[in-house]
This record gives structure tokens, sequence and C-alpha cells, in this order.
């Protein structure tokens, strides 16, 4: 008699420990019509606070915002939750593709935004998410070299994926990105060229590249470039556009080079996943982001390559920047987007390797 | 020792009260681990549907990549653990037969730097660190050097963070031990004629070893798991056990090979705690016979 | 005889010294370096405060500094009172002895697989992960050090007093609120301390287990870290430090003969 008692109460408090913690979730499904508020998840450093808080402001809703630092992040929180707990949500281009895949996302309904025709014509239209029915792009990176010019004085100044991999020219140190997919393109970009899929044998030509690649790295890492060669530990890093600018206002003898045989870009894209059904408020958000001053905010922020062309004249941008952001779609060709040219698991293996003893 | 506050209560209102510690532990804690176990024998397809048992993600990482990455863990956390111990006890020593006012400045200043959020100390040793930072600059202007020295990036800026981290976790323990240990032993010793080295070795070192074990296990543990620091000091170039958790624990569809490297490494990891507490109970046994 | 007595003491001293100078110079080149007008790696150029003024401006800072508040604090509470339950039902007699092990689990674990294992649990069983569920992986950690050390505590006290309580006519709960937790409050108290601060300065479990809406200090520390060197991390890091100090003069002086072992 006194187990069962016991066991009793053991039940009942394992159903209030049970309620204190599926309540919110239960709330925002219940609830979801009082909750005036959006969830957003994006990278750090992409959406400006400012305009957030003056969008609360202006529109009463209050804006959540959530960071991943990276892809992977976002993409497995949205599989394990089903995409519950965002409004929207920023992937990169191929991760729009693979939540594309596992029916994550909702369909964009174009008739409520009122900024399309200014969007960049060659943001549009590739592969990952054709005609973009599903993303709208909000920013892009290209990948290049931050070069720091002092150190390259009197000599030619690097502007091939050679200064990264070729060991016969190489003597300095370098800050190479931490990303396992990235690097392991920019490695067969090098060896062999634009590819759609890697066989056994260049993939160990890959894999001895980067084996010897490690005598030349200083580190590993995604954010630290302008660190790297501020310190001076590394006169060369490989980084994208925006971070870069923003190194140039505190160091300005640096120098962002894109190598001749072409580079890589990303497309940060907007997504709405589809368990949400904040709709309404999610349209009011992208069309407020849109807009000439939040623009204009964003990329005197963070010194982006905005999304549209149409007010570049009201942007304080180089020339090298104003003729990234006037090319055609066909001219956008010569840049890549990452994709998986072997089976994820390998590439993971492979990153292992790099990094052990 | 049973201690009765009054007859033993017919209703179960202690327990109901009593029961939830035990409840939460079980449930919050065991329950997970059992979780994670199993975990690393199912197989998940990559949208996340349930495909059955396996054994492959054990085949997977008992290649030598993956076992290396273990083996650098291990070196690392015993390095680590022998560093904080040479360190420690001499400190432990000392607080233990100094003054009351002393003994608590000394805790003082080693408990603040412990209760301060850790990132900020590693981050404080890039500033001592770096080409430019606190060290080079001071040799630089002593012109004992002419090139700046690279610390940071390497392996022993990450031991150096190491030691720093895990220090207390070791004095504690030594300093709880030593300040029972009753010092007329010693003086006793001395009076006996023994040397410096004979007393150190079969007094003081057999009588903590309870407290040498605590504190070199309570660095050990933990330091296996590390990888925030190799990460930071080490400029993120080797793996180990906790960065190859992380990646494919956060990363996506692999949840179940985290689960099931996890697993692998903490067999690893219970295995060479039971040899190398053999191992040090063996070391450190008073010796009665000299044999 | 010890021969070497007096070099022996001396080189004694001079380790003592030169380990508290490895812990104390990284802090106070931070410290300086917080009111430098200069980032990282400029040398000294002039004193300023800009940097703590940023610091207090930063309103993700004081979100993240207020999420690790709460979750600090109820994690602590958590821990405390299933501690206290668990004292009570021992103080009226229930057995608990065997149990006790159970909570020595977090010792043997590294923090990393505790945390990769309630991220797993969490993921099953579909709770929402946020600040909920960083309570309940703190409080699970604060759990391992509250119930062994305040039950060390209990059975160390003098039995004397509660029966001298009962026999004056006490009932057994009034006798524990009155007589039995009063004696065990200076151990709570250093306790409570040191469960908060591990909460708070978490950093593992809190990396795996906070979700989307939970930023912690240690997270956006680690943000700021891992894009670069600024002086509002020192700024921060010499403020929290000066609270550190203070939460350990508090420690100290409720401290009394604490066994950590």
């Amino acid at each position: 008699m006194r187990l069962f008692t016991r066991i009793g109460i053991i039940f009942v408090w394992i159903l209030l420990i049970a309620i204190v913690f599926y309540f919110p979730s239960w709330k925002s499904q219940i609830l979801p019509q009082y909750d005036k508020s959006l969830n957003i998840f994006a990278w750090g450093d992409i959406l400006d606070l400012e305009v957030l808080k003056q969008f609360e402001k202006d529109t009463g809703i209050k804006v959540n915002l959530s960071f991943y630092a990276s892809n992977e992040e976002l993409s497995v929180k949205m599989k394990a939750t089903g995409g519950e707990g965002y409004d929207l949500i920023m992937p990169s281009d191929y991760i729009v593709a693979q939540l594309l895949k596992e029916h994550l996302l909702q369909p964009l309904d174009k008739s409520q935004l009122d900024f399309w025709d200014k969007l960049n014509p060659a943001l549009l239209n590739y592969a990952f998410d054709p005609e973009n029915q599903y993303s709208v792009p909000f920013e892009w990176e290209l990948f290049g070299f931050v070069v720091d010019i002092p150190f390259f004085e009197g000599r030619p100044l690097p502007d091939s994926w050679k200064a990264i991999f070729d060991k016969d020219t190489i003597d300095y140190q370098i800050a190479m990105t931490n990303d396992p997919v990235e690097v392991f393109q920019f490695a067969s970009n090098y060896l062999f060229g634009p590819l759609q899929s890697v066989t056994e044998k260049q993939f160990q030509g890959i894999r001895k590249l980067l084996l010897q690649q490690r005598k030349w790295i200083v580190a590993y890492s995604d954010f630290r470039a302008d660190y790297y060669i501020a310190t001076g530990n590394a006169p060369l890093a490989i980084s994208t556009t925006s971070y870069v600018k923003r190194i140039q206002k505190n160091f300005p003898k640096i120098r962002f080079i894109i190598p001749e045989e072409g580079s890589f870009v990303t497309i940060e894209n907007f997504c709405i996943p589809k368990a949400t059904n904040k709709q309404k408020y999610v349209y009011t958000l992208l069309n407020y982001l849109f807009r000439k001053e939040s623009l204009i905010s964003h990329q005197t922020r963070f010194l982006n390559l905005p999304p549209s062309s149409a007010y570049l004249d009201e942007m304080d941008l180089n020339s090298e920047e104003r003729q990234l952001l006037t090319m055609t779609h066909q001219e956008f060709a010569r840049f890549q987007f990452f994709k998986n040219l072997v089976p994820q698991q390998r590439v993971r293996d492979l990153w292992v390797e790099v990094k052990s003893f | 020792m049973k201690i009765r506050l009054g007859k033993t209560r017919k209703n179960e209102f202690p327990f109901a009260i009593g029961i939830p510690a035990i409840v939460w532990q079980v449930l919050f804690f065991y329950l997970p681990l059992t979780l994670l176990v199993i975990s690393s024998f199912l197989k998940f397809s990559a949208t996340g549907a349930f495909e059955g048992v396996t054994f492959s993600h054990m085949k997977l990482f008992l290649s030598p990549t993956y076992f290396k990455v273990i083996l650098a863990s291990f070196f690392l956390a015993l390095s680590n653990s022998i560093l904080c111990l040479l360190i420690a006890f001499p400190l432990a020593h000392y607080m233990s037969f100094a003054g009351r006012k002393y003994r608590n400045v000394c805790l003082f200043f080693l408990i603040v730097p412990f209760w301060t959020n850790f990132l900020l100390h590693v981050y404080a040793w890039f500033y001592v660190l770096e080409r430019h930072g606190f060290i080079n600059t001071l040799l630089l202007k002593l012109h004992i050097i002419s090139e700046p020295i690279q610390f940071l990036n390497s392996m022993p800026a990450i031991l150096i963070m190491m030691v720093y981290y895990y220090l207390p976790f070791m004095v504690l323990p030594l300093y709880s031990s030593l300040e029972r240990f009753k010092f007329n032993l010693i003086e006793a010793s001395y009076d006996l004629g023994a040397s410096f080295g004979v007393t150190f070795r079969r007094i003081l070192l057999p009588l903590t070893s309870r407290g040498i074990r605590a504190g070199f296990f309570l660095v050990f543990i933990p330091s296996f798991g590390e990888f925030v620091i190799p990460e930071l000091m080490g400029g993120d170039k080797k793996m180990f056990v906790g960065t190859v958790v992380s990646q494919y624990i956060l990363g996506e569809g692999t949840g179940s090979l985290g689960a099931a490297f996890t697993f692998l490494s903490g067999i690893f990891l219970l295995i060479t705690t039971v040899l190398l507490y053999i191992l040090i109970t063996n070391l450190l046994k008073p010796r009665i016979y000299h044999g | 005889m010890d021969k070497h007595g007096p070099i022996r003491k001396t080189a004694h001293l001079y380790l003592i010294a030169m380990t508290y100078l490895f812990l104390y110079v990284p802090i106070i080149v931070l410290l300086v370096f917080s009111f430098n007008s200069e980032r990282f790696p400029s040398p000294w150029t002039s004193f300023t405060f800009k940097w703590y003024q940023q610091l207090f401006q930063s309103t993700y800072l004081w979100k993240a500094f207020g999420n690790s508040l709460i979750v600090a604090f109820s994690a602590t509470l958590i821990s405390l009172f299933a501690g206290i339950g668990l004292i009570f039902y021992a103080a009226q007699g229930g057995r608990i002895g065997g149990f006790l092990n159970l909570f020595y689990g977090n010792l043997i674990i590294p923090e990393t697989v505790l945390a990769v294992s309630l991220l797993t649990f969490f993921t099953t069983i579909h709770i929402p992960l946020g600040i909920t569920t960083l309570i309940l992986a703190h409080s699970v950690l604060g759990l391992g050090f509250v119930v062994p050390i305040t039950y060390a505590r209990f059975r160390e006290l003098d039995y004397n007093l509660t029966e001298a309580s009962l026999d004056l006519g006490a009932t057994p709960l009034q006798t524990f609120f009155k007589v039995t937790l009063p004696m065990l409050r200076p151990s709570l108290i250093t306790i409570s301390l040191l469960v908060f601060i591990l909460s708070f300065d978490d950093f593992i479990l809190s990396y795996f287990c906070a979700g989307s809406t939970a930023q912690t200090l240690s997270l956006y520390i680690l943000s700021m870290i891992r894009t670069g060197v600024s002086p509002v991390v020192n700024a921060l890091s010499s403020i929290l430090l000066f609270l550190s100090s203070l939460l350990v003069l508090i420690f100290f002086s409720f401290k009394t003969r604490i066994r950590f072992f």
C-alpha cells in the first residue's frame, strides 16, 4: 500500500515538472493571435537593431532576435523543432535548398511584398530556389583574400588561389576559414576547377593538399581575420566582403582581393518556416526592412552588399563595390555557390583528420 | 547512524517533500545519459526517420583519425593534471601551515579568478601572450629578444590556459587534505634523521593521497572534455573530443553520431580513469618495508 | 635535520609568489587596458572611460546579463529547495543513504557529456529549448553539489539539540524549521553562493542547451571573443571581477571551516 502511494507521489511530481516545461510551447500553440511578436533566427551582425527597434515602435510588433553561429545550427534546429518557434529565418543559399527538400518552408506571397521589382536581378533565380518562390535575398558576400599591404611591399600582391595553396611560393602564415565545406571547395577549385562532384582520386588529392597546408596556417577562424592581421600573426586571411570593409575602417592598410580564377559567393535569404502562422507580421517586417532607409542603414552599419541596387548613389561605396553591385546575371556566373561535392560524412572525417595530430 | 526526530510518520508527507530531488536527478541526469547511450546505437535517416539499431556509428569512430582525437584529449588531460599537481602542491602546502590571516588571503585571491567567467580569463591571456602583448613587449623592451615570440595558437598556450583554469580544482582538495595533516609527524621524521626527500615520499605523500587523488581526477575528468580553450588558444587547429562532439551534436542529422562518439570517448575515459586511479594509489602507498 | 630548510623555505615562497603572479598578471593587464583609448594591439595611449560607456549602452549585454541572473537564481533556488526537501525527509527518519550516491554522478561525468545528453533528451521529448531548459540543466549541476555537501553537514549536526527540542514538546516539523535549518544555514548560504556562481559563469551547458531565445552572458562573451578583440570586453571583465570579489568576500564572511571533501 505504501509503495503505491509513493509511486503515485512520484508520478504527480513528474506531471508537475512536465507541465512547467511544456507550458511555453502550449502557450504559443494555443494563443498565437494574442502574441504580437516575431521570432527571428538569423546571423549575428546582419540585422540592424536600430531599424528593428524603430519597427517595434512604428508597428507595435515585438521582435525577438536570436542568433546562430553556423548554417548547420540553423539546419539542425529547424529539423529538430520542425521550424516551430521561428517566424522568420535567414538561411544561406545551399541551406535553402536543403530546407526545401525537408519541406520546412512556406512559399512567399509576393503580392504582399512591395519591393520585389527593386531587387538586384543578379541575385535571383538560381538553382537553389528557381524563381525565388521561397526565399528573398537580403545580403550577399564574396569570398576573397584580406591582405596586409605593408607586408607585401616590393612583391606582387596575392591575387590567385596559389597564394594560399602553393607551397613553393608561400613564406608567410595565413588564417583560413573554419568551415569544412568552404575549405574543401577552395581546395577542390584550386586543383580541379569548378566541379559538380569529386572522384576518389580527386578526393585524395584534396586531402593531401589540405594536410600539407597546415604548415602555414596560424589559425582556422571565420570571424577574426582582422585580429590576425592587426596583431601581425598573418598577413593574409580568407574572409568575406562585409568583414573586410569593417576592418578597413580600423586598419586602412588592408585590401580585399578576389582571386583571378574566380571565387565563391553566398547569398543570405529570408525564408518563412512552414510552421508559423504569423505571416502577416512577417510581411510587414520584410517590407519594412527593404525600405530605402533601412537598406541604407544596414549598408552603413554593416558595410555589406545590399540586395537592391536601386539606391546605390545614396550609399557610401567604393568603386569595386559599385562594380560588383551593377553586375549582370551573366557576369555573376563567374562566382560559384557552395555545394556538397561529396557526401557530408567524408568531408567531416577529412576535417577531423586535418585537425588531428 | 539514523537520526529520528520522531516516530516514523504514518503519512507520506516527508516522502513527498523529499522525493523531488531524486526524481529530478534520475529524470534529468540518468535518463538523458541512458538515452545518449541508446541513441549511439540507433540509425536515423537524413530526414530524421528512425531506421533501426546499428553498430555502424561505432565502427565509424573506431578509425585511426578519431582515435587520435581521443588520444589527444587524453594527453591534454593528463599533462594538465600533472602540471596542476606540481604547481598546486607547494601552494596548498604553504596555505596549510601559514597563519590564519595569510591562509585566508591566499584563499581569497585564489577563488576570485575562479569565480569569474573563465572566458574572460581566456581573453585576458590574449593580452599577455599575443605578439604585441604584455610578455613580448616586455621582452622586446628589455632587449632579450629582437622578434616577438609566437606564443598563441599553439599547444603551450592551450596548456597554460588549462592550468590557469583548473588550478583551483587541484588546490582546494589538496588544501583540504593538508589542513588535516599532523605536521608534528614531519618534525618527528626529521628528528629521527630522515632527509627531506624521504620525509616527503614516505610521510607527506601517502597521508595526503586522498586529497591528491581527489584533485587529480577533479582536473583530469573535465579536462578530457575541454574544447573551448583549445579552440580559442590554439587557433582551432586541433580537434579534441569536445570539438568533435559539438561538431556532430550541433550538426545536421548527426545527432546519433555525436551520441556515439560521446559514448565511445566516455568508455575510454572510464577505463583510463580506473587505470590511473590504480596507478596513483600504488605510487602513493606507504611502504612500510623498504622492498 | 633538514639542512636545506631556509633555502627550501625561500624557494617555496618564491614558487607561491610566481603562482599568484601567474594568476593575476593577465587580470591586471586586462584591467589596465580597459581604460586605454586605443584598441588592442596598440600600446597604452591615453586614459578613457569610453569603453565603459559603450558597455552600459549595449542592450544586448544587459539582456544576456539578465538572462544569466535569472537562470542562476532559479537554478540555485531549485537545487536548494530540492536539497532541503531531501534533508527534511531524512530528518523525519527516511533512509537516504544509498540514494545519495546517485548525486555523485555529476563529478564523474565531464560537463560536455551532461550537456550533450540533455540536448539529446530535450530534442527527443520535444521540449522547446530556452531559458527553462537552461534552468533545468543548471539545476542538475547544482543538485550534484547541494545534496552531498548539505547531507554531510546534516549528519554532522549535534543530535542533542534536536532531541532537546523534541523533548520540550516541539513537533518534528517545528524542530526542523526552528532548529535544524538554522543550524544548517551557514552551510546552505555558502553552497548557494557556490552554485549561483557556477551557474552564472557556466558556459558549456549554455552552449548546448540554451536554444535560440536564451542568450546568456557566457555566450555573449564568447561571440564577442570569436569576432575579435574589443576593449568593451575588458570593461565587462573588470566589472565582473569586482562583483565576483564582493561575492567571495560574502562567502568568506559565512565560512565556517567548510570541508570541500
